[in-house]
């Protein structure tokens, strides 16, 4: 394992912000850390750099403790975004990324490169208080990564963006990962985080509630998932149906969590008496439903 | 290491070219500059411009012995040329005319010589600073013609009324004496000094200030956070801002030292020896002054995240340096006394007084290395403390903080 945070507690005060958390990212594995405002993902994830320390528990990149020169092979993008107003884009990250131990050289050919791989080339010479919000995220993801980590820890990386915006930060973001770096993002974007991850770790209100690999984690969900269209849009049968989720999903359907295949099976009946069915799959619980069951709808 | 000196590096780079430090280090040399130079160029300019004298001689036996006695003055560097213009009339009206002109007004009246009365009225200034030219000669007529009425010999008479010798000097500790010129000039330097390392230690401290604050209102700060430890983060902008300071201070004592030197040209008074010696302790005054302030600076704006917040801890700080400024004063007269010994002893107070004291005075060895060694812990202990409550604050938001706290900041940093 590469990175591996075990049974980690922080309080601030009386506030208990994370409780015994342990997890592990393996090298070269995209992870989601998911979790509702205040579950300890931004607390956690600042443990890893050391910007704060935890009260108690260990963790360790590659087996050793991480101290501030093991830290330096690790690219960070804050929640709260953060870069310096007026100085110029390409000086900016050329400083951040000498901060990170590289040559000035070497820091100004890999900062190029960004610039040049996230379209920011017109804006190089520019102050970053001169940029559109997006362009300034750019400038903050291209902060975090240019440096080559080993570890990139993104904090929300995809809020706020435009969908052109988010395409290219997608493509910035696999890049990343096909160049094998370790990557452990957080996002409220379920969708988002299935796509790009390989692993999901699970915080609620400072605890850890799940962990594991995406695939294993929708095998072993009790639940599965319906996702149907009925021409006549009308789904009031399914109020007759007890033990299911339903929510609105793509192009006026729904998806329906079940319990298991005898359920789904009634669902399908129930429907094709009701009128036409347009479409009908039974498969895996998205990664949503399965945030909704393990949290509650009401924290999600 | 390398991170504090790149974090020294940008701090130096960027807030060096920043119109705010270059502004502030042109007024100030200006400052100096026309500190050092001003006085001795309007005490030139008074010296040799003409003063033009209207001459109401209501006795009619003054003004040409006046006008004979002016002439004969030698002429020459330093002696100053009068234009005595007899005239006739009412006082009121040439009065008026006196003021419009801005001329010089004599009013010579009484009996002569025994009960004569001379009035010089002036209409600024620099004509009353000249009015010795012209009222010493009318003393030599009038007591001349005093002799002469009374029957003695002249001879014996101006030997007894021949002015005595006297000297005014200031007794220097280690031996010696300082005249009065040296001592018009060691005040004039000694406040152009205190006056260089206030305003360095002060605008350096609140660049140090702006700096924090800003990376904390645009966040940037966490990012720095993830990159370099809170005490390289500070080291740096201290090392990196004081290194302009030094530059700020070099500016201003070389434009003093042009300025004297100019003024010394000019006239005798003014410029006064400033010793390797005493730049190198003011210098090393500065450099304590500024670490002293520069850490409680950063800690304070760590303390707050809003722009509109920055008055309330920063008024404190800039009072705390600005008030041994408006001591000073007390200190002119006496610099040797208890209250200045004391004061100049209290960091925060030092790099003023103490300076000021050196400069215009013989101050005992011990005193200032006592205020030194209290310096230098003082300057270790706000570091300590100030880079506690940095290291804990600087990553907290929200409403101002509390004595209670900064008490917890400190204990948690």
């Amino acid at each position: 394992m590469a990175l591996i945070v075990e049974s980690v507690f922080k309080s601030f005060g009386a506030v208990k912000a994370v409780q015994d958390v342990s997890f592990d990212v393996p090298q070269g594995r995209v992870c989601g850390l998911l979790g509702s405002n205040g579950a300890g993902k931004t607390t956690s994830m600042r443990m890893i750099l050391r910007i704060f320390l935890p009260d108690t528990g260990t963790i360790s990149w590659k087996g050793a403790p991480i101290t501030d020169a093991v830290r330096m092979g690790f690219g960070y993008l804050p929640e709260e975004r953060g870069l310096y107003p007026k100085m110029q884009v390409r000086e900016q990250l050329i400083y951040l990324t000498e901060l990170k131990g590289l040559t000035h050289q070497v820091a100004t050919q890999r900062v190029d490169q960004w610039i040049q791989r996230l379209g920011l080339q017109e804006y190089a010479r520019r102050r970053v208080e001169q940029l559109s919000k997006g362009n300034q995220q750019k400038v903050q993801f291209a902060a975090a990564v240019a440096c080559g980590p080993e570890l990139c820890i993104l904090d929300e990386p995809f809020t706020g963006l435009d969908p052109v915006n988010t395409r290219v930060m997608e493509q910035a973001f696999r890049s990343l990962a096909a160049d094998g770096t370790t990557v452990l993002f957080s996002s409220h974007n379920m969708d988002q985080v299935e796509a790009l991850c390989q692993d999901v770790v699970l915080l609620h209100r400072s605890r850890l509630v799940l962990k594991g690999s995406l695939s294993e984690i929708k095998k072993a969900a009790r639940r599965q998932s319906i996702q149907m269209r009925m021409e006549s849009g009308d789904y009031g049968f399914l109020r007759e149906i007890p033990g299911i989720r339903v929510r609105e999903g793509a192009a006026g359907g729904v998806e329906i969590a079940v319990p298991n295949e005898n359920v789904a099976a009634a669902i399908l009946r129930k429907a094709t008496d009701s009128g036409t069915v347009v479409a009908y799959s039974l498969g895996e619980p998205s990664l949503r439903e399965i945030y909704l069951e393990k949290v509650g709808g009401a924290d999600a | 290491m390398r991170n504090m000196w790149l974090v020294a590096r940008r701090e130096f780079i960027f807030r060096g070219k920043s119109g705010a430090y270059l502004i502030s280090t042109v007024m100030m040399v200006i400052a100096l500059l026309a500190s050092s130079l001003l006085p001795a160029i309007l005490e030139k300019q008074t010296k040799t411009e003409p003063l033009n004298v209207l001459l109401l001689d209501k006795t009619q036996m003054v003004a040409e012995p006046l006008k004979a006695a002016i002439g004969a003055l030698p002429a020459g560097p330093g002696s100053r040329p009068v234009n005595l213009s007899a005239v006739t009339g009412d006082e009121e009206s040439l009065m008026e005319q006196t003021r419009k002109e801005g001329k010089s007004l004599l009013i010579v009246e009484g009996s002569f010589p025994a009960g004569l009365k001379a009035r010089f009225l002036g209409a600024n200034p620099g004509a009353l600073s000249g009015s010795g030219v012209v009222l010493g000669p009318l003393e030599s007529i009038v007591r001349a013609a005093r002799i002469k009425q009374s029957g003695l010999d002249p001879k014996i008479a101006q030997e007894i009324l021949k002015p005595m010798q006297t000297e005014t000097a200031q007794l220097a500790a280690k031996g010696g004496t300082r005249d009065q010129n040296q001592f018009l000039g060691a005040y004039l330097l000694a406040m152009g000094i205190v006056m260089c390392l206030y305003m360095v230690i002060l605008i350096n401290g609140q660049f140090i200030f702006m700096g924090v604050l800003e990376e904390k209102v645009s966040r940037v700060m966490e990012v720095m956070a993830s990159n370099v430890t809170s005490g390289a983060m500070l080291a740096g902008k201290v090392l990196g801002l004081g290194a302009l300071g030094i530059i700020q201070f070099a500016a201003m004592i070389a434009a003093w030292f042009a300025g004297s030197l100019v003024a010394k040209n000019l006239n005798s008074v003014t410029s006064s020896a400033l010793s390797i010696g005493n730049i190198v302790l003011a210098l090393t005054y500065m450099v304590l002054g500024y670490l002293l302030s520069a850490t409680l600076f950063a800690a304070a704006a760590s303390m707050i995240s809003r722009m509109e917040d920055q008055q309330t801890v920063l008024t404190p700080l800039v009072l705390l340096i600005a008030l041994p400024m408006m001591m000073l004063p007390m200190l002119m007269n006496n610099p040797n006394s208890t209250f200045a010994v004391v004061v100049s002893l209290i960091p925060f107070f030092s790099q003023s007084m103490m300076v000021f004291r050196v400069l215009m005075t013989d101050v005992p060895l011990w005193q200032i290395l006592l205020s030194l060694v209290l310096m230098l812990a003082s300057s270790i202990g706000a570091t300590w403390a100030g880079g506690r409550i940095y290291r804990a604050a600087m990553l907290s938001y929200g409403s101002r903080p509390s004595l209670k706290q900064v008490w917890g900041y400190l204990k948690a940093g």
